[in-house]
């Protein structure tokens, strides 16, 4: 009879020895870093939430302050509203004054006006002279001041003893 | 007969080559991650992003609470013009000051009021806050062309603002004197 022998020693390993061995040199550097981790969060998380209600609570008093200030803000534009206004005013009162002013001194003494319009920053003149000279003169004397964006010379027409011209003034410049 | 090892199943392979523990090692680690770190660090961002958000919005309110110190001084040191401004932009349509602004100033320039007529007014005069409300009054006179002049010169320099929306001269007539000319104007103020 024929026995078969193993010279091999095989050492027989069992489960909680398995166990041990993978608590010992695996699990225990999972529990370390996930620790670790953890450890990291949570003081992390208090320092933040801390810091997060000190926020909410200063956010909210300012809140407040701002709440309660409505009514000065409101006030403060109402009047910065009208000040603007008042700017616009005055601008617009200065610019027609200072273009009456420019076309009184400039219109040459040979020109009749019959109709003068003025509406939003324009101008329109009409009248006649005895000399149409005068009406050059007066156009150029206009185009070389260029105190007016648009200078337009129209209806020039000649009558029995005279010259009729239509003058439009357009966008005043300072 | 060869003397090869016969595996029975991936166990005994994985526990001969000792792949099992590093496979546990895995499984176990990304249970971890999953169920418990990311969860963590996923708060932990969250608060982070909230914190600063609240951050911008603490120093935004900062911001707004010195503009309003500032708002509040100068309101302040402004508050006896306020009377002045209301006086320039008046609170109400104040019809009756505009007409008699205007009946004065033509009086004064020798100029003849031919018509005067003002057109949708609302009386009471809630004004919206936001922008000045228009009044528009439309006039007709007649005089000189110098009298006129003065007449804006006049009512630019009232207290109460006024601009001329639009105006016409014109000749009367051949037969008329040559200073007499015929006056239409527009004239606007504003309540606020």
């Amino acid at each position: 009879m024929k026995k078969k022998i193993n010279l091999v020693y095989k050492p027989k390993i069992d489960f909680k020895e398995k166990f041990f061995y993978f608590v010992y040199y695996y699990l225990r550097y999972i529990l370390v870093i996930v620790q670790i981790i953890i450890i990291f969060v949570f003081f992390n998380k208090l320092r933040y939430d801390q810091e997060i209600i000190d926020l909410e609570e200063s956010i909210a008093q300012k809140n407040e302050i701002i709440t309660i200030s409505k009514p000065l803000i409101e006030q403060f534009l109402y009047y910065y509203r009208k000040i603007e206004a008042i700017e616009k005013i005055n601008k617009n009162q200065y610019a027609l004054e200072d273009q009456f002013q420019y076309l009184l001194n400039n219109i040459p003494k040979e020109i009749v006006l019959t109709n003068l319009v003025y509406e939003k920053d324009s101008f329109i003149l009409s009248g006649y002279s005895l000399d149409p000279e005068s009406i050059r003169l007066f156009y150029l004397k206009l185009k070389r001041d260029n105190r007016f964006k648009v200078i337009n010379l129209a209806n020039l027409k000649k009558n029995i003893n005279n010259y009729d011209f239509v003058v439009s003034l357009k966008t005043w410049q300072k | 007969m060869s003397r090869q090892f016969e595996p029975k199943n991936i166990f005994q392979i994985l526990l001969k080559k000792n792949y099992l523990y590093l496979i546990l090692f895995f499984l176990i680690s990304t249970f971890f991650i999953y169920f418990i770190i990311y969860p963590n660090l996923k708060q932990l961002i969250l608060a982070g992003r909230k914190l600063d958000e609240l951050r911008n919005i603490n120093k935004q309110s900062d911001l707004a609470i010195n503009k309003i110190i500032t708002i509040q001084s100068n309101i302040e040191r402004l508050r006896n013009d306020f009377n002045f401004l209301d006086k320039l932009i008046f609170k109400k349509p104040a019809i009756n000051n505009f007409l008699s602004d205007i009946e004065s100033s033509l009086l004064k320039n020798n100029l003849k009021l031919d018509k005067l007529f003002i057109n949708d007014v609302d009386l009471i005069g809630k004004s919206n806050q936001e922008a000045p409300t228009l009044v528009i009054l439309k006039g007709e006179a007649s005089g000189s062309f110098g009298d006129f002049y003065r007449f804006i010169q006049e009512i630019h320099r009232q207290t109460r603002l006024k601009e001329f929306e639009k105006f016409e001269i014109a000749k009367e007539n051949e037969s008329t004197e040559a200073s007499s000319l015929k006056i239409k104007f527009e004239l606007k103020t504003n309540y606020l």
